[in-house]
């Protein structure tokens, strides 16, 4: 036991310190970025599960209102960037209707703000991550890093 | 000689696409849409701030850009912040024809319900990009 214990505290911690970064992964086509962030910033692959991403890259002409359509050479070229890093916990990474933002794992993260919060103007939509998460779009949502009304909320706590 | 029938003989000639800058493309749209065309501003503003009913949540182009080209945008749905459209602000801005070939194609078929026309494309690049009358 008494040797075990520095590995387990060290799994435990390195798996709490890494639950708010998701680095973009080396290997990420720039056709993901580059298609993935015209509308909203590049989600990272590990905030959903593989079929949660097979299912949202399967119906992208009706994609939350919007026609995002790609070509089927781009559509695969991302789906298999998003299988390779995509959650395994189906869990805590899907939801009905396959926002990231209904996951089990987003709400409790964010269970401590009203949802009138991502309404506000300088909001505008739960998609808008960077509006709060200053480094969103290098895959960090440290809570030092969080801005605004996002930051007196947490300083209020 | 008018500008269009020359940007189409620089076409035909070099047979590759022109050096890619607003003015570059907004005249070969132009070309493409007939030898006596003329891309207008007024015309491209008036398409570009046009009511519209495709789409509920983009019921025109200013949902996102704005009603003017020196201001950001934000995406309808998402709130993403959207650069200027104007190239004068945002450098990049109408410097790959693909790019904006894809956004028309896109963005034409979401909010305006179909295609856009050559002389359509032509009119709003010369009211976004102030390069023409």
């Amino acid at each position: 036991m008494k040797s075990i214990l520095p590995v387990l505290f060290t799994a435990l911690f390195a798996t709490a310190a890494q639950a708010d970064v998701f680095p973009v992964p080396s290997d990420a086509p720039a056709i993901w970025r580059s298609e993935c962030s015209s509308c909203h910033i590049a989600y990272p692959p590990q905030l959903l599960a593989k079929p949660a991403w097979r299912h949202l890259m399967g119906g992208l002409d009706k994609h939350f209102g919007d026609n995002a359509k790609l070509a089927p050479a781009d559509v695969a070229a991302i789906l298999a960037f998003l299988e390779r890093y995509g959650a395994t916990d189906g869990k805590r990474f899907s939801s009905a209707n396959g926002r990231i933002s209904e996951t089990r794992w987003f709400l409790k993260e964010h269970s401590e703000l009203p949802a009138t919060a991502f309404r506000t103007k300088a909001v505008g939509s739960v998609s808008n991550c960077a509006a709060c998460h200053a480094r969103a779009e290098q895959g960090s949502y440290r809570e030092r890093e969080l801005l605004g009304p996002a930051q007196d909320h947490e300083r209020s706590k | 000689m008018r500008p269009s029938q020359i940007a189409l003989l620089f076409l035909l000639y070099t047979g590759t696409a022109p050096a890619e800058t607003p003015a570059a493309i907004e005249a070969a749209y132009a070309a493409q849409a007939g030898t006596d065309f003329h891309a207008s501003a007024v015309r491209g503003r008036i398409f570009f701030t046009a009511r519209r009913t495709a789409s509920p949540a983009f019921d025109a182009c200013t949902a996102c850009h704005t009603d003017s080209p020196e201001q950001a945008g934000r995406h309808a749905i998402t709130g993403r912040v959207i650069a200027p459209m104007s190239p004068r602000l945002t450098l990049s801005r109408f410097s790959d024809q693909a790019k904006v070939e894809k956004w028309f194609h896109r963005n034409c078929r979401e909010v305006v319900g179909r295609e856009c026309s050559a002389g359509e494309k032509a009119d709003v690049l010369a009211y976004l990009g102030g390069n023409s009358r």
